[in-house]
């Protein structure tokens, strides 16, 4: 998907997304549209297929998070009328959150950051299922998260629902 | 760490604003004292709204136990028990055990256990449940006790020889509004309410009821027979009696069950019927108090009823929020369950029953569980 800029086929109105390490991904509106941030963004701007507007992104959103990120909108901006359906596209779904640790936070970043709402439903479910038979010193080793808690603290959260613990 | 800034390359750059998230939970103190070991897995900020998105999707269970994680989860665990409170739970005990088993209705699989610590289950069975508090009795002689499972607190209520039978509460025993009713064979009515060291007999009496509820400091209870709705409050007791027409002929059902509920400031009675060999009927009516009538109705909307067999206290969510299907009733049984389902869903589009079978789908019958929903609640 990282492969650059792809021709804009016909009239269409187009956007370009660039990202931090200079890659270009050309995409029509209706797949802009799935973000939130793009359609405000782009409400206000307007875009036109001759003079796309192009909107750069931080470098959190690397190219191939990106890539996952508009191969999602683009085929839900088709719908499930296409190839298949809505099994497919649920296949589809699935398929796409299956990925390695740091690709899945950093495409649930994105979803939150690029507000597409269905695609952070997504992720957020796949970390959830990830996380959820992780001991507390497993998550904060995922996340890579350090405790500011006392030990004392701690103990006193344990104590009061020991049940969650067990 | 990573890097959220945005690089300033386009005319419309400054109209994206750069993503930085609204509280970050870092790998370093408050003081940037302490930098946190190089070799260390490798940081990250976690804004918290995507946390939350996470934790929103596990079950109370998981919840809590990551909320010792740091401080910052501690506080998104909060917000999202608040949440939790929408959601019921089929909570299942089986005499004499120990642990109760929680299932979901969204996910039917999403299972959990709760060990309990000091309350003598091995004696202990529920048959009501508000607010997210059982409410036991041991027998006729030792009080009625209220327990929260999932903060493992709980009390006696005080002592009154023979017990006062449980009807219901305000809201969670723990909130300084709260007005908890039991009632005798000789239709005295108790009240307790937080602190208080007795419960208070009202003088008057209520007469004959089926079903009573709380909604909006009144309490409401209904007799089928007499079509007498009765709306009261307590300390001391006032009420007023109406009649108000019910179109339901209940002749011919020897067994319903019957419960007063609300639903979006309405307020509903709900039947539910079975005869034997027959398929399950529910009849839905809404209170008009202006016309001292009940109107029937079919459709409850976004709204979900989760109501527990015999009368317990009926809970009204907003399917959306809590992810279950709309315009349905969740039914279960305190003693018995559905068919063989754990639960049933009845769907009021189609009047079509399904039932959740327990996971190993024995089909023993089962004594000693009991059934009811519960929303999960930490106070």
């Amino acid at each position: 998907m990282s492969e650059g800029t792809k021709e804009p086929d016909g009239g269409e109105e187009k956007v370009v997304l660039k990202t931090h390490d200079g890659q270009e991904f050309t995409v029509d509106m209706a797949t802009a549209n799935q973000s939130g941030t793009l359609k405000n963004l782009l409400s206000e701007v307007g875009s036109s297929s001759n003079n796309p507007q192009v909107i750069p992104l931080p470098s959190s959103i690397t190219s191939r998070v990106l890539g996952k990120v508009v191969e999602y909108c683009q085929r839900h901006a088709a719908g499930g009328g296409r190839r298949g359906g809505m099994q497919a596209l649920e296949q589809f779904d699935e398929e796409l959150v299956e990925l390695d640790k740091d690709m899945l936070l950093d495409v649930t970043y994105a979803a939150a950051f690029l507000d597409v709402p269905r695609l952070l439903d997504l992720t957020s479910q796949a970390v959830a299922d990830a996380i959820k038979n992780m001991s507390v010193e497993e998550v904060r080793h995922y996340f890579g998260v350090v405790s500011d808690f006392t030990e004392e603290e701690e103990k006193v959260i344990r104590s009061e629902c020991p049940w969650a613990f067990e | 760490m990573r890097n959220y800034e945005c690089q300033q390359q386009d005319s419309i750059t400054d109209a994206l604003p750069p993503p930085v998230p609204q509280k970050l939970a870092t790998a370093t103190d408050k003081n940037h004292e302490r930098e946190v070991d190089a070799d260390a897995t490798p940081t990250r900020c976690i804004p918290m709204d995507i946390v939350e998105s996470i934790l929103m999707r596990m079950n109370p269970k998981y919840v809590m136990r990551l909320s010792v994680v740091c401080k910052d989860w501690r506080s998104v665990a909060a917000r999202v028990e608040q949440m939790m409170r929408k959601t019921p739970w089929l909570i299942v005990s089986k005499y004499p055990k120990e642990t109760f088993r929680l299932r979901g209705v969204v996910n039917n699989e999403d299972c959990f256990k709760i060990k309990v610590d000091g309350f003598p289950m091995k004696r202990a069975m529920f048959y009501n449940c508000s607010y997210g508090w059982l409410v036991t009795v041991l027998d006729l002689f030792c009080p009625m006790m209220l327990f929260n499972p999932f903060s493992g607190v709980w009390f006696e209520l005080p002592t009154y020889e023979p017990t006062p039978s449980f009807l219901c509460m305000s809201s969670a025993p723990t909130t300084p509004g709260c007005i908890l009713l039991a009632h005798d064979f000789r239709h005295r009515l108790y009240v307790w309410r937080p602190g208080d060291k007795l419960w208070t007999i009202e003088k008057g009496t209520l007469e004959d009821f089926d079903t009573v509820f709380s909604f909006q400091g009144k309490f409401y209870a209904w007799h089928c027979c007499t079509e007498c709705l009765t709306i009261f409050t307590v300390l001391p007791l006032r009420f007023r009696k109406l009649v108000v027409s019910c179109p339901i002929d209940l002749t011919g059902y020897r067994r319903h069950n019957v419960s007063l509920a609300e639903s979006c400031g309405n307020i509903l009675l709900v039947y539910v019927r079975k005869r034997r060999r027959q398929p399950l009927v529910i009849h839905l009516l809404r209170l008009d108090l202006e016309n001292k009538a009940w109107i029937k109705i079919n459709n409850l909307g976004d709204q979900a009823l989760f109501m527990t067999i015999p009368d317990n206290h009926v809970t009204s969510v907003l399917a959306s929020e809590v992810g279950c299907s709309s315009n349905c009733i969740y039914l279960t049984g305190v003693w018995k369950p559905f068919k063989h389902g754990e639960f049933s869903v009845f769907n009021l589009d189609n009047n079509s029953i399904e039932n959740f079978p327990k996971f190993n789908n024995t089909r023993k019958k089962e004594y000693g569980y009991n059934r009811l929903w519960i929303t999960p609640r930490l106070s």
